[in-house]
């Protein structure tokens, strides 16, 4: 019995390991006919003549950034032309989970703006960001039972993005102040990774 | 048997009881704090300044402290200064531009000028008010069930007479003698608290060869280090001196651990949710 079992245990993870390669080599197979369909320079070299060539669509998570801990955002490119690009932005933060008394009762940022591009692959980016928050905080007495306070600030953001991964994949860094209360300046920074459709 | 309520024990009686409490009590959940009170034979986990230096909520900020308070430690370590009217306010530093929007100092501020200034976190767009140690007393209905150590700045001119004074008066308004524990670098504020108002728990916050020798020649309570800058040996010294030893810096686990190894009295730690899983 345990001879038996052992003998199909061994022949099916034969049949496995051959399906695998036969897999590998259909997809590698796949990819050399991939690269003769399509301008070897457009997946090869990555010489794009323009933002056009590359995914107008992007989600991604920005750790820092006017947000303060970090944002999961949207933005689409709504106009483009030659090597400029102008995108739209959204973006929200829920953090903390709970206020100062244990409760679930999250922190609100929602973040929503416009950014200009320039540039082919690497691009340089300049951008205005509004953004609302909504905290728990001890306002009124009692204390110890959280306000929700809100306010409006504006943030600007100058970085630079690049896309990997055959435009896949998004990086972005920058320089993210924010005029908190449209009063006081912060002076912060955010690095940003996502997803390019 | 004689029991500690004065009367005889029946063992099987007492048992059956004692599970049906412990039963009770785990089912009733295990978040609730039996006995909050402090008790100075074990080991004190305290906050520092609150939630500690790393957390969201700024140190000394009312949020800051209730936070820590919710998650049920034996209490929680304040910073306090003197205002120029003479309140006693929650907050650290020297300059008022390193933790809020404000500039100057807190003794040259009125307690209403201090109030309209907003801790700042260092993320943007947080801010959270000062408070008066008046006030968080006023919105903490359980204080009474904590211990608050209180580290007393004395960076300016202030009289001390001035400041502790205006301290005590608070403490008794509040019934919060035995529940402070008065803590300071400055060698002439301890001697002149000792002196004048005896019976408080006094902390030397300064080297362990100075703090020991001002605590044991005032008869202080204890003496407050830095964590890093003690040894299990001094630990014993202290202790078998019938001194307390508190010890601060503790913002990584492994510096909460060492502290935990060395036997210490009580932890103000940076890292309150782990120390107290630790303890726990």
């Amino acid at each position: 019995m345990y001879k038996s079992s052992l003998f199909t245990d061994l022949k099916s993870t034969r049949w496995y390991l051959t399906a695998w390669v036969l897999l590998i080599t259909a997809w590698a197979q796949a990819q050399d006919t991939d690269t003769t369909d399509y301008s070897p320079t457009v997946y090869i070299n990555h010489p794009r003549v323009g933002p056009d060539t590359t995914s107008r669509n992007a989600v991604y998570v920005e750790v820092g950034g006017v947000a303060s801990y970090g944002s999961l955002n949207y933005t689409r490119d709504f106009f483009r032309k030659q090597r400029w690009a102008i995108s739209g932005r959204v973006g929200m933060l829920l953090f903390p989970w709970t206020d100062y008394t244990g409760q679930l009762a999250p922190d609100i940022t929602v973040l929503g703006g416009a950014a200009v591009r320039y540039g082919q692959r690497h691009q340089a980016e300049l951008g205005v960001l509004p953004l609302w928050t909504n905290r728990a905080q001890a306002v009124a007495k009692p204390l110890t039972q959280p306000d929700r306070v809100h306010a409006i600030h504006l943030g600007f953001s100058a970085g630079y993005r690049t896309s990997l991964w055959r435009d896949r994949m998004l990086l972005r860094i920058a320089y993210t102040p924010v005029i908190q209360n449209f009063k006081q300046w912060k002076h912060f920074g955010g690095i940003s990774a996502g997803y390019l459709f | 048997m004689e029991t500690l309520w004065g009367h005889q024990c029946r063992l099987p009686v007492l048992s059956r009881w004692t599970g049906l409490v412990l039963l009770a009590s785990l089912i009733s959940g295990g978040c609730g704090k039996s006995s909050p009170h402090p008790q100075p034979d074990k080991l004190q986990v305290t906050g520092h300044g609150g939630m500690g230096i790393e957390h969201h909520y700024p140190m000394n900020s009312f949020e800051s402290v209730y936070q820590c308070l919710h998650l049920q430690p034996d209490g929680v370590e304040i910073d306090i200064q003197l205002t120029a009217d003479t309140v006693i306010v929650l907050y650290h530093s020297h300059d008022l531009s390193v933790r809020t929007n404000c500039s100057g100092y807190v003794h040259e501020k009125s307690l209403k000028e201090l109030l309209a200034c907003q801790y700042g976190d260092p993320m943007p767009h947080r801010t959270y008010p000062m408070i008066s140690l008046r006030t968080l007393w006023e919105q903490l209905p359980e204080r009474h069930n904590y211990i608050f150590i209180l580290d007393c700045k004395t960076y300016y001119e202030v009289p001390h007479a001035v400041f502790i004074e205006a301290l005590v008066e608070l403490i008794d308004e509040f019934g919060m003698r035995e529940q402070v524990r008065i803590e300071s670098t400055q060698r002439p504020f301890l001697c002149y608290f000792q002196e004048n108002y005896p019976g408080y728990a006094l902390y030397a916050y300064q080297s362990f060869e100075a703090g020991y020798a001002l605590a044991t020649a005032k008869n202080l309570a204890g003496i407050t280090l830095d964590v890093t800058a003690i040894t299990p040996e001094q630990v014993r010294k202290a202790q078998d001196a019938g001194l307390k030893v508190s010890v601060i810096n503790t913002h990584t686990r492994r510096r909460n651990r060492l502290a935990l190894k060395m036997g210490v009295d009580i932890i103000q730690t940076d890292k309150l949710r782990y120390l107290l899983r630790q303890a726990r």
